[in-house]
């Protein structure tokens, strides 16, 4: 395995430097919007920071799909998969390579916006407002980042499977959004059996009752259809894709 | 420069066979390569050559036989690329890349030294361009650096598929002094080409296929040998048992001629004794690679007004 190839490998294109760049902006103005705006919104003018991370997570929800994306099925649709398995030729120590340089890169962004995040809270409520609440730190390490965790092995699965960018991405995006839609329905229609249906792939739902301590056996069922089972049918689509 | 010894591992390919549905890519399909040699691979389009090579160099999966670098399968190979060098499409390489990064990445995956990247470059001529993006090269300058890419792990054995395509006069003379002094270190080089002539140029042996499977084997000279006469006959179909009755080896050529391995005289006095009435009989003249391609996989030569083979 060679994480370490594949985080240059993903980090030296152009395109990734660009979505880089632009991502980073983007949680930097929205860690700015969140932390500086906030004491003039909420009555105490206060900031908290388990706020400014909710503000960040809303680009990040497509930051970390595209960036996860990118870096396991990038290579597949732009025909650059074949220098790799040329050069790299065991293919599960690539696929498991380039999922941890995934993985690097989602804990690097976490923590760059977490910091982002405590900065603006900080300056937004001691220098603007009247104070600033960093205690719900813990919110942020159980609730917001269970979600964005959801959201970052939802992407790689979908990236391992489906092994293109478009698809991919369409796929991570797109699906939780259909998934949360129609849990609003249920819930606007008042139908269980709907409702029951939909919490079985409600990933999110249920890495927020997992961060709370709430799962049961049910709420790892969004966790094997969403993100296991489509794992391990893209790990074995990996290990015998014809390449050319 | 490559470094290669006499120590290349011979690489063979043995009883291959790929199927796609109903149709057979490459069948039961067997030659080998040997150091010290230019191997052409010659077919015609979908005659089983980009599989073979996909299959010897582990991108896909043999249903039956083995294609083996040493003895053992490429994904097998304890370091497969500083064993083989590959170029088999060089559109395959990433375009957001400059060329120096492409080749330094390159340098770092096979545990080469990072000066190798530059030493490379310098190879295949493109100090130029080391610093401009492979989205903006020609195709030619992304010939040359896949070739690059290739020769990176200073590799005993080459594969290239269609390797001069997109090269200008200068590239095709320098890609074809490239393999001849690798060869003659002791590499192997097997490359599949639609130019004919430059295969004609560059190799000393020759595997033909066609629909997948074996059509001849044998030295560059061998096959182009001047191959005794042209002759046809009123009945093409007596002539040919003639000539089988008395074992004399022929092969079919454009406008239904066949090419015998006999002396005119001897073929005249051959239709005199099986009472054949000749039609056309003459000197075969010096077979180019093209009239030997065109003849061993029975396609038919394109006209003067037709564009050049792809084969």
């Amino acid at each position: 395995m060679r994480p370490d190839i594949d985080l240059r490998a993903f980090l030296d294109t152009r395109g990734a430097k660009i979505l880089l760049t632009l991502s980073l902006l983007a949680v930097a103005g929205f860690a700015a919007l969140g932390g500086l705006i906030q004491p003039a919104l909420v009555p105490d003018r206060t900031a908290d920071l388990e706020m400014t991370f909710f503000v960040i997570s809303l680009p990040l929800t497509l930051i970390i799909p595209a960036l996860t994306v990118w870096i396991t099925a990038g290579e597949w649709s732009d025909g650059s998969i074949q220098i790799t398995l040329l050069q790299r030729p065991g293919r599960l120590a690539v696929l498991t390579s380039k999922a941890i340089a995934a993985l690097v890169v989602f804990v690097a962004l976490a923590a760059v916006s977490i910091g982002l995040a405590a900065a603006s809270t900080w300056i937004g409520g001691e220098l603007i407002g009247e104070g600033a609440v960093l205690s719900s730190i813990e919110g942020v390490l159980t609730t917001q980042l269970a979600n964005l965790g959801a959201t970052f092995l939802f992407s790689l699965a979908m990236g391992m499977l489906l092994q293109s960018t478009v698809l991919g991405l369409v796929a991570a995006i797109g699906i939780p959004f259909v998934i949360g839609t129609a849990s609003n329905l249920a819930m606007a229609f008042g139908s269980q059996t709907l409702a029951d249906v939909i919490a079985a792939v409600d990933l999110t739902g249920a890495s927020l009752a997992l961060a709370n301590g709430e799962a049961g056996a049910f709420e790892l069922l969004p966790m094997v259809l969403l993100v296991l089972l489509p794992a391990a049918l893209g790990t074995q689509r990996w290990r015998h894709r014809e390449i050319g | 420069m490559t470094s290669t010894t006499a120590t290349a591992p011979t690489l063979e390919v043995r009883a291959l066979s790929k199927r796609y549905g109903a149709r057979a890519a490459v069948d039961a399909l067997s030659f080998s390569c040997s150091p010290g040699t230019v191997t052409g691979f010659l077919g015609p389009n979908g005659a089983g050559k980009s599989t073979t090579l996909r299959i010897l160099t582990g991108l896909a999966e043999a249903d039956e036989g083995m294609a083996l670098i040493g003895g053992r399968r490429y994904r097998a190979l304890e370091h497969p690329a500083r064993t083989v060098g590959v170029m088999l499409d060089a559109r395959a390489l990433h375009g957001g890349r400059t060329g120096i990064e492409t080749l330094r990445l390159t340098a770092r995956t096979l545990g080469m030294p990072r000066d190798r990247a530059e030493e490379v470059l310098e190879t295949v001529g493109l100090e130029q361009a080391a610093t401009k993006r492979v989205g903006g090269y020609s195709y030619g300058m992304r010939q040359r650096l896949g070739i690059g890419v290739a020769l990176m792990g200073d590799p005993s054995v080459l594969v290239l598929d269609e390797p001069a395509n997109g090269l200008d006069p200068e590239g095709i003379r320098w890609m074809r002094r490239l393999l001849r002094s690798f060869a003659d270190a002791g590499g192997i080089v097997l490359l599949s080409s639609h130019q004919l002539r430059e295969v004609e140029a560059t190799v000393d042996r020759l595997v033909v296929i066609s629909e997948g499977r074996l059509v001849r084997e044998g030295p560059l000279e061998e096959l182009t040998a001047v191959t005794g006469t042209r002759v046809a006959a009123l009945d093409q179909a007596a002539l040919r048992r003639a000539l089988d009755a008395h074992g004399i080896a022929f092969e079919l050529r454009a406008g239904g001629e066949l090419a015998v391995s006999l002396a005119p005289e001897d073929m005249g006095r051959l239709a005199l004794r099986e009472q054949l009435v000749l039609t056309s009989l003459g000197a075969g003249a010096g077979t180019g690679l093209e009239e030997v391609f065109f003849a061993l996989t029975g396609h038919e030569e394109p006209s003067a007004d037709e564009p050049a083979p792809a084969l």
